[in-house]
């Protein structure tokens, strides 16, 4: 019997034959997220007649959550403090003092721009940070999909605020898309990879979410902290997302391509084209706004934002990229015969830890003062706002006020670009790059541009 | 500064902008933008080596006017020696007419725009776009060769191209297309087309370049391919200088072969036996799986399309003419498999092959020329009126492809008639099938087959056959009997007519002196093993019904019996492993072998079963003979020195009659003596003859992959492997027989229940036992 058996048990592990030596593509570290969701719609019966009620209802069971949420840059539209390159003291950067080349600047423009803040009411330099109350419960987490927030951040007073209060649960794409696939002013204006289209998309828009994913699931979230970071209000990647965070190394089979992975972020390839279904905008003309003669339509001109590009299926911008940028910051000098980068992304061949990366860059002219070399955000909606009086002198006095600036009184226009390194619209394996998209003939890279002798096919990767 | 360098470095990068409107900053004129023509592409821009040069004409005049009739030996021979390279063409019909700057110069053709030309005939530095030819260059002739991003597409001029010279068309005359593009992505109408995200061909998408495998024989910047004069040296490192070889550059184009920059015993882990596959198969036989381009299956030159181009019919299309080969659907064919000669010994590739039908002329070798042809049909764009009253026969002014078939004497005769007005001697349709060796539409790893059963079957690729034209011209002799060109391929392949159409069919492995398991029967070791084993059991079957028989008319009644202790603990174990491993040898044999009930996909298993219990049977027999050897028991096996005649006599009479008449066995089992004489004789032959045998033929198959030099010796596979297959019938047949013979003792079952336990029920006879059992 004993004979037998181990005869038998030798032939099963012979004619089984020996185990795949392929590497896992998916790193056991992936976990499908089981989310657990309790119906609300018991604990709120009553009226609620202000959102700060609702606030109030819901810290009553989940005490620690607003004091959580106070400490986030999702509140304080601040970051830690960072030390930023060619600045000598440490500076807390955050969409609060960050100038960018849309709408140009927070400051001077709250009401109209906290309709994004997760909180009620900040309208003016007075908002209270410690105000519990205040903080926007159901913007992130209300699916009735009837929730909209106005000026100051308030939602519409016409809202049954408790009907939506019963709706919440975890944050699903459309919570966090009502801010950031619109951030700029509407649909996909700052954001390249991120739109509506997102909301319920196909594999082919975004493989992740195509597949169910939600924002939650890779910006994995814990105590109301939300990982992830966005460079045009960040300099560097603590607490961000990586693809190697579910996917392990080496990722593919074929060992050539596993070579790039020193020189080349994964999503250089995977990411082959961003606004693919909605278009983006990637060019911002405000010097040519005001004029009351031209006829207006949302993607090309308007009357108070002046001209724009929108494009299409577009091909990424690719540079070098450590994770980390340079800033401009409110007050520095600019040399105005040349493009003034807001967020220069960092690093070059000669970095090792900088790998090629795609983006979606935004090119704009935007008025600084021509004496002081310096941009100055105007203000932009209220009274004496640019909106209202189609009067940039005005509009650009009382916004170097705000920023605390000096104006010398005369202003310019001068040539920004602002850069979006892409991480979304990631596409099915299929349709990533394949070599001859970057090697010989048709090449997307300016190779020499980059750094490199030649096409590195021929001349060899970085030394 | 540096800022300023680095923002120019990522604002240059305004790549291949997906429509105009990505370029948004150059319209608006205020970004930086770089200027076009900063590539770094090579071909792309102007060589800036290659010297300024005159054009000249035919007389050696420079040419001064742009267009002018200009002469490329004069022009290009003023530096490089033209009658050098002209005389060191490898395929010279081919490219003969292809003047230098067809496949140097970006385009084929020098600048015609006036521009690019100085007053006084010189072509203007940064108009010098030339270059090692680019893969576009090689395309122009070799069919369907695609670069760029746009959607691969069959082009127009595609059929027209179609001329019956011997330049290598290869898309029409294999299917394969060299691009590095996805299927997936191209223009074609394919099946199953969304999940084919693979390339067309895997080279091209890795960037090697047609002249990276086909480069000027003497180039310097080349590795040599190795003399094989010297077999210590690989490689020589003298060179000729550059200077040299520009000035005569050696036109014999190299053909690199897989293994110059592949070494497959790197890789194809997953492959059984993989130095044998490697050996007897091309890289190719796996690696051009199923060209999804249009291949043609027949080229009839015998008539000629309004627009030129001869009648073709493709295979691998779904049903439906007419569609124009970018909308018809490419279904894709499997090539045939055919050895193919190289360095001695045959290895299989794969071939497409196509029939051809021709004007020749019956006082020359070479076929009619196209021009001809075209000129007997057609005048300028039309056909000519005399063609088009007799060949039109639904009177619709156009002539479509069956009207145009030469399918009767009238017609034929009309245009061999117009052939002899056109200077043509005895003109005759000839009829050939050419095979095409398949090189490029290489595939990847992952796509390659790797189903054992595909060649390892009945059903085998090996032996697979391919349609080739449904119709004959008039008055072609039995087209079964048309010459197949192409080497070593056409002599392992047949013609044959079925249903009115020609195949051509793969004539097996044995022409290659090949033998494929699963596929491959040899006739002679089947038909006479299966005798053996029918003989025996056919006299088995009659000696059991007599047994029956007799022994009901008899009444036999039974003796008196004493339990004897005959087979030991080991003698038991050591038998019932020998009886399992010989039945999963047997049935695992005839599994791999004929496909007798075996799951699909399970040849490698079956496989490897056979292998294993062959090890055990071994193992099994040594340890056995050793404890025969050492404990003296292999006295059982020897027959006795005096007496044996008689003794068989004895036993074989008791079979033959005895047995029936229900008279006890000549000599009862005991523990001393466990087998009769007759036994003795059966295991003397079968242990040291059929065994050792089966044993050693097994491992020379086995050892075929590794130590390919030793079955050689012994005529291959296709040798030893049919004597296996004899000797593996021989043991069925012994098996029958051994199992009948168990049945013969005290009850039917007695035998083999002593081989369970151990215990023997013997006959009570008086005096010592000297007989011995019967199984």
């Amino acid at each position: 019997m004993a004979v037998l058996g181990g005869v038998l048990a030798a032939l099963a592990m012979y004619v089984t034959g020996r185990p795949s030596a392929l590497p896992p593509p998916v790193a056991p570290a992936f976990q499908r997220p089981t989310r657990a969701h309790l119906d609300h719609s018991p604990y709120f019966t009553s009226k609620l007649d202000t959102p700060q009620d609702v606030t109030r209802a819901c810290l009553k069971c989940h005490e620690k959550s607003a004091a959580q949420m106070m400490t986030t840059p999702h509140w304080l539209w601040l970051g830690d403090e960072v030390t930023i390159p060619g600045h000598d003291a440490p500076t807390r950067l955050g969409k609060k003092n960050a100038l960018n080349n849309f709408c140009l600047s927070v400051t001077g423009n709250l009401a109209s721009c906290t309709k994004c803040h997760a909180g009620y009411g900040w309208s003016d330099t007075s908002f209270d940070f410690a105000a519990a109350e205040n903080v926007d419960c159901l913007v992130c987490h209300e699916r009735s999909g009837q929730y909209v927030k106005g000026s100051a951040g308030l939602p519409d007073p016409s809202l049954d605020l408790a009907a939506v209060a019963r709706t919440v649960g975890f944050p699903t794409r459309e919570n966090c898309g009502v801010c950031h696939n619109y951030g700029g002013g509407g649909q996909a204006v700052k954001h390249g990879d991120l739109d509506s289209s997102l909301e319920n998309p196909s594999r082919a828009d975004d493989v992740h979410m195509g597949s169910g994913f939600l924002c939650i699931d890779c910006h994995e979230t814990r105590e109301h902290k939300i990982s992830g970071r966005a460079f045009s209000v960040s300099v560097e990647d603590s607490n961000g997302v990586a693809c190697t965070d579910c996917h392990q190394a080496p990722p593919h089979h074929d060992p050539r391509i596993n070579t790039h992975l020193a020189s080349v972020a994964c999503q250089t390839c995977h990411i082959s084209s961003f606004a693919r279904k909605l278009p983006t905008k990637t060019f911002w003309d405000w010097s040519k706004a005001g004029d009351p003669t031209r006829v207006e339509d949302p993607h090309e001109y308007l009357k108070i934002k002046g001209e724009f590009v929108y494009g299409h299926e577009l091909i990424p911008e690719y540079g070098w990229f450590n994770q980390s940028v340079e800033r401009y910051l409110v007050g520095d000098r600019i040399d105005p015969t040349t493009v003034v980068d807001l967020n220069h992304p960092r690093g070059d061949i000669r970095d090792p830890s900088a790998k090629i990366w795609p983006f979606k860059v935004h090119r704009a002219i935007v008025p600084y003062d021509v004496e002081r070399a310096v941009l100055i955000p105007p203000i932009t909606s209220g009274p004496g706002g640019f909106w209202h009086d189609f009067d940039w002198q005005k509009a650009l006095e009382l916004g170097a006020a705000a920023s605390g600036l000096e104006f010398s009184g005369k202003y310019g226009w001068a040539r920004t670009a602002m850069y979006w390194p892409l991480s979304h619209m990631v596409e099915p394996k299929e349709r990533a790059l394949t070599c001859d998209s970057c090697h010989g003939e048709g090449s997307r890279l300016d190779w020499a541009a980059l750094g490199y002798e030649g096409d590195p096919i021929q001349r060899g990767g970085r030394r | 500064m540096r800022r300023a360098l680095r923002s120019f470095a990522i604002l240059a990068i305004v790549v291949g902008t997906l429509g105009a409107r990505a370029s948004s900053a150059a319209e608006h004129g205020e970004v930086a933008v770089p200027e076009a023509g900063a590539r770094m592409v090579p071909g792309g821009r102007p060589n800036p080596m290659h010297p300024a040069f005159a054009a000249r004409d035919q007389s050696g005049e420079r040419v001064t006017v742009p267009g002018q009739a200009m002469s490329a030996e004069r022009t290009c021979g003023a530096c490089h020696d033209a009658a050098y390279i002209a005389s060191h063409h490898g395929d010279a019909t081919a490219h003969a007419s292809a003047p230098c700057v067809s496949c140097h110069v970006e385009g084929g053709q020098l600048p015609t725009d006036p521009s690019a030309w100085e007053t006084d005939g010189t072509l203007r530095r940064e108009a010098i776009r030339i270059s090692s030819p680019r893969d576009a260059n090689c395309g122009s002739c070799h069919a369907i060769v695609h670069t760029g991003s746009s959607p691969v597409v069959v082009p127009r001029e595609f059929e027209r191209a179609a001329e019956l010279g011997h330049s290598p068309r290869f898309t029409l005359e294999t299917g394969v297309v060299f691009s590095a593009q996805n299927l997936s992505d191209s223009f074609l109408n394919l099946a199953g087309k969304a999940a084919r995200t693979y390339p067309w061909d895997v080279h091209a998408r890795r960037q090697v370049r047609c002249v990276d495998c086909h480069y000027a024989s003497n180039s310097p910047t080349r590795q040599t391919q190795r003399t094989g004069k010297l077999s210590f040296l690989s490689d020589d490192p003298r060179r000729i200088a550059l200077s040299d070889f520009l000035h005569r550059p050696d036109h014999r184009l190299a053909s690199a072969v897989c293994t110059d920059c592949h070494d497959a015993s790197a890789v194809h882990e997953f492959l059984p036996y993989k130095a044998r596959h490697l050996a007897k198969l091309e890289c190719q036989a796996c690696h051009v799986p199923d060209p999804m381009g249009p291949a043609a299956r027949m080229i009839d030159a015998t008539a000629v399309r309004a627009d030129g181009a001869p009648l073709i019919a493709y295979r691998g299309r779904a049903e439906g003419r007419g569609e124009g080969l970018n909308a018809e659907v490419g279904t894709g064919y499997v090539p045939l498999l055919l050895p193919v000669a190289s360095g001695g010994a045959a290895r299989l590739g794969p071939f497409n092959a196509v029939e051809r039908f021709f004007w020749a002329s019956a006082r020359a070798l070479e076929p009619v020329s196209v021009d001809a042809v075209r000129a007997a049909y057609l005048d300028g764009p039309a056909y000519r009126p005399e063609i088009l009253q007799f060949f039109d026969a639904d009177r619709d002014g156009t002539l479509s492809g069956d009207e145009l078939r030469l399918d009767s004497d009238g017609k034929r005769s009309l245009v061999a008639a117009r052939l002899r007005a056109l200077g043509v001697q005895d003109p005759e349709i000839r009829h050939e099938v050419t095979l095409h060796h398949l090189d490029h539409g290489v595939a990847s790893g992952a796509l390659v087959e790797r189903d054992c059963e595909r060649c390892h079957a009945t059903a085998s690729r090996l032996a697979s056959s391919l349609d080739l034209g449904e119709y004959a011209p008039y008055g072609t002799p039995d087209p079964a009997a048309a010459p197949i060109l192409g080497g070593a391929a056409a002599s392992s392949a047949t013609l044959v007519t079925a249903g009115g159409r020609l195949r051509i069919e793969a004539r097996g492995v044995a022409p290659a002196r090949l033998y494929v398991f699963g596929l491959s029967r040899s006739a002679w070791s089947n038909r006479l093993g299966l005798g053996v084993v029918c003989a025996v059991a056919a006299g088995v079957l009659v000696h059991a019904v007599l047994r029956v028989a007799s022994r009901r008319r008899a009444g036999v009644t039974s003796r008196p019996t004493r339990r004897v202790y005959v087979y030991g603990v080991y003698e038991r174990v050591w038998h019932w492993l020998m009886a399992a491993s010989i039945l999963a040898l047997m049935a695992s044999g005839l599994a791999t072998q004929f496909g007798f009930l075996r799951p699909a996909g399970a040849l490698p298993a079956m496989v490897r079963i056979h292998n294993f219990f062959a090890v055990v049977l071994t193992v099994n027999a040594a340890l056995s003979l050793f404890y025969h050897l050492a404990s003296g028991a292999i006295r059982q096996f020897i027959p006795p020195s005096h007496g044996l005649a008689h003794e068989v006599a004895e036993q074989a009479s008791y079979y033959a009659r005895g047995i029936f008449l229900g008279q006890p066995a000549p000599s009862a089992k005991s523990e001393m003596r466990k087998l009769n004489p007759l036994q003795q004789l059966t295991y003397l032959a079968l242990l040291n003859v059929l065994f050792p045998f089966q044993v050693l033929s097994g491992v020379v198959i086995w050892g075929a992959s590794r130590w390919p030099a030793f079955a050689d010796a012994l005529g291959g596979l296709a040798t030893v492997a049919p004597l296996h297959n004899l000797g593996s019938w021989l043991f069925v047949a012994f098996f029958v027989l051994h199992l009948y013979l168990t049945t013969t003792g005290h009850t039917v079952l007695a035998h083999i229940r002593a081989m369970v336990d151990g215990y023997e029920e013997v006959e009570a006879t008086d005096g010592a036992a000297t007989g011995g059992s019967h199984d």
